[in-house]
């Protein structure tokens, strides 16, 4: 099998497939710590793509809620078991060497094996990737569990509150919710796994698709995809998944006015916490210095958005900026080893961070490149111990043919109405 | 051990082996032991192409065929789910039928579950010579009949979600249920719109037409090319699938297969859905030969084939007992029996 280099685990792997990558990636950043499960995202891409008969479960973007909750039930619980148990018997102990952190390993090196070599080092190898084909009724509860925390230990007495269950900066009774959707990974396990060759990777923008008349429902994909977004749909006997809203990302849909247009998850989201782009890729793989794209930014040079569950080994799109609140171990599981830094920047956001932030949800177009105009400190305090200070500098978004699409400053203007009319309207 | 003492089993073993060498070459069937060949039997009657179970086939002869798993590409299966199945032919003047039988605990007939698999047989021919089993090669690629038990299931009316959760909401069914449109204004079927023979709204056989030309590279014939049938009956724990067509179709991309030309070259398998097989996930024979040779004539046309036979064992049985009487002497042992270990 080929190797291939998987920046987010800093070291090569093995796939059944050698490099090749496409000119643009599709790719998003959510921050966590503004979800309100408002499950808007869900329904907008309900009614746009799965609202017809035999897609009643199906739901290619849905809001769980974490660490209960999970869309098919506890897939993540299962398929880190699995790999658990593929590590146990391999006498592995997988740890992240942070040494070897550099730009292109910007979370060390991961030294356990991805759901591709756990499923290679079986001899013989049988499967492509490691992974489960979840059951009908798994699938039924986009958001089981909803808002279900662990209690922590309260004290007799307290009615179950915890006396310390909200203190930052881990609280003991705590849940978030987490957004997902297919991450159009740069090594798909659905695709590596798929025998008819049915599942490509676009060129154009790495968007990962299903052909619908060479697919033959072997449900390959939906076993292979750790992320379980890939799914099968009775009435027509085959499976489909996420198509990134494509018309959208080509600019073809009217609204567009022929420039990349964000997808209806995307666009839908009144928590105001998705970002969505196309980053540029160079021909071997890596992420081209764009520094301006937000994206890329975020992810990137800021590195305050992590990848879910790195060590599948699938290289997903989707990065997540964690919840503070949330204990630090259960955070390292799910984004890997940058969780403390990411957190740390969220905390005390840099200049420049914080008026990349205010894009998030401020355009239907896809912004290529932002630029900072800088405006007067506004705001000083302490956090941690240190100094911070806040400017209201004013982001300048600009779509892919150049046009300014967006100015927001850090502080929202405030008009304030003359004494006589202070409540009409 | 220097000494050889022939056991009264090994002889025999030797005998039928001896048997069977001098049967093959004598053209007498000898297969539904061994395997190889299957053979197309003129049908007396009309051929039993809806009827698995009819009284024909019990005359045809019938090929017991091992299986084994498919251990070449991913995804593989190990052990075979089906150890063997029986395979027997009869051809008419213009038509063909291949009668499949094997033993399957469970009757899997549909795929409306995201874990659910259906029962499926297959046969494949080779369009070349020297073609890869494995799915064929560009040089010589495949023609593939694959019958489904889903398909022969849905053939009397397609199942649809409703069927396994009757409590799904259906007040309001997109795109309703009166269009057979893929891309109706109030839902969509993109399987169908695709033209995926599986997602068509009405199946013309349970059995699919097919080619492939290496891994992956499956495709099925279009509608029009759509000219295998089939039928299958579950019976105490059994399957019995028909399939047959037009012996030779004018299509290329079909086996051409006449009756008095050489042997065709035939691979069967075999997928049992509760276990999850689908894919390369199969219950495969090795490469076979369909011939379309007569039965051989009556055991009086070669009487003194079988007299030479009943001679030549005859004498062997002597060989064999006088070699047991031999004394041990000479040969370093002492008299009596030799040690244990002595005897192969
Ligand atoms: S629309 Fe936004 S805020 Fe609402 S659930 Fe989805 S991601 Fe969360
Ligand atoms: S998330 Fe799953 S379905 Fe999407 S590209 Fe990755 S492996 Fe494929
Ligand atoms: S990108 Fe489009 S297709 Fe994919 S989950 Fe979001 S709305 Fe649905």
């Amino acid at each position: 099998m080929p190797d291939v280099r998987n920046w987010q685990l800093g070291r090569s792997m093995t796939y059944p497939y050698p490099e090749h990558h496409p000119d643009w990636q599709f790719a998003f950043v959510f921050n966590i710590n503004r979800c309100i499960a408002c499950q808007t995202c869900s329904m907008a891409c309900k009614s746009t793509w799965t609202f017809s008969k035999g897609q009643e479960a199906m739901w290619w973007n849905n809001v769980e809620t974490k660490p209960y909750g999970g869309y098919p039930h506890h897939w993540d619980v299962q398929l880190l078991e699995l790999l658990d148990g593929a590590h146990e018997a391999a006498g592995i102990d997988p740890t992240w060497g942070a040494a070897a952190a550099g730009a292109e390993a910007p979370y060390g090196s991961y030294d356990g094996m991805t759901i591709f070599e756990a499923a290679a080092r079986e001899q013989p190898q049988t499967q492509q990737a490691l992974g489960y084909l979840p059951a009908d009724e798994e699938w039924r509860a986009p958001n089981i569990f909803e808002d279900v925390g662990p209690a922590g230990r309260p004290a007799p007495g307290s009615l179950g509150l915890e006396a310390a269950g909200a203190e930052l900066p881990e609280h003991k009774a705590y849940f978030f919710y987490l957004q997902r959707l297919c991450n159009h990974c740069t090594y798909p396990a659905c695709l590596a796994a798929c025998p008819r060759k049915a599942i490509y990777k676009r060129p154009e923008d790495g968007v990962v698709l299903i052909d619908q008349s060479r697919c033959r429902g072997y449900r390959k994909c939906v076993e292979a995809c750790p992320y379980k977004k890939s799914m099968y749909r009775p009435s027509t006997r085959v499976s489909e998944k996420c198509v990134a809203c494509y018309p959208r990302l080509e600019g073809a849909d009217p609204l567009s006015d022929g420039v990349p247009m964000e997808t209806r998850c995307m666009a839908a989201c009144p928590g105001r916490i998705r970002l969505q782009g196309l980053v540029p890729i160079d021909p071997d793989g890596t992420w081209a210095d764009d520094r301006q794209n937000p994206i890329n930014f975020l992810v990137r040079h800021e590195k305050v958005a992590l990848p879910l569950y790195p060590q599948f080994g699938t290289e997903p799109n989707g990065f997540y900026i964690p919840p503070r609140w949330a204990p630090r171990p259960y955070l390292r599981q799910m984004f890997g080893p940058g969780v403390d830094e990411a957190i740390a920047r969220y905390r005390a956001p840099s200049r420049e961070l914080l008026a990349v932030l205010q894009l998030f949800r401020a355009s239907e177009t896809v912004i290529f490149r932002y630029e900072i105009e800088e405006g007067p400190k506004v705001f000083e305090n302490e956090i941690d111990g240190k100094p911070w200070a806040m400017y209201d500098d004013t982001v300048i978004g600009f779509d892919k043919i150049g046009r300014e699409v967006v100015r927001l400053s850090v502080e929202e203007p405030v008009h304030q109405r003359s004494a006589p009319h202070p409540n009409s309207i | 051990m220097s000494r050889r003492s022939m056991s009264p089993a090994h002889g025999l073993g030797i005998g039928a082996f001896a048997l069977a060498l001098v049967l093959s070459i004598l053209g007498v069937p000898v297969t539904s032991a061994q395997g190889t060949t299957v053979f197309a039997d003129r049908v007396e009657g009309p051929l039993p192409v809806d009827a698995p179970f009819d009284a024909a086939w019990d005359r045809a002869r019938a090929a017991e065929i091992v299986l084994s798993g498919q251990p070449v590409t991913p995804p593989k299966l190990m052990e075979p789910t089906v150890a063997s199945i029986r395979v027997r032919s009869l051809v008419d003047d213009t038509r063909i039928a291949i009668l499949l039988e094997w033993d399957d605990a469970t009757r899997d007939e549909s795929v409306l579950a995201v874990e659910s698999f259906s029962d499926a047989a297959a046969i494949q021919f080779a369009l070349g010579s020297g073609t890869s089993i494995c799915m064929g090669q560009q040089a010589g690629g495949l023609n593939l009949w694959h019958w489904k038990a889903d398909w022969a299931a849905d053939l009397a009316g397609r199942r649809d979600v409703g069927d396994v959760h009757p409590g799904m909401p259906d007040d309001v069914a997109f795109p309703s249920a009166g269009t057979d449109d893929a891309f109706a204004i109030d839902g969509s079927r993109a399987g169908r719109a695709a033209g995926n023979l599986r997602s068509a709204a009405t199946l013309v056989s349970s059995v699919e037409d097919l080619n492939a030309v290496g891994f992956g590279s499956l495709t099925s014939q279009s509608v029009g090319g759509q000219n295998v049938h089939g039928a299958s009956e579950f019976r105490d724990g059994r399957w019995r699938v028909v399939m047959s067509r037009e012996l030779a179709p004018a299509d290329p991309n079909d086996a051409a297969l006449r009756p008095g030309s050489a042997a065709a070259t035939v691979a069967f398998a075999v997928w049992d859905g509760s276990r999850g097989d689908r894919d390369g996930q199969k219950s495969v024979s090795t490469w076979l030969a369909l011939t379309f040779e007569p039965a051989p004539v009556s055991l009086l046309d070669i009487w003194p084939f079988l007299v030479m036979l009943a001679l030549a064992l005859g004498m062997s049985g002597v060989m064999v007992w006088y070699g047991l009487r031999q004394p041990d002497a000479g040969l370093g042992w002492p008299n009596g029996r030799p040690d244990g270990g002595g005897g192969p």
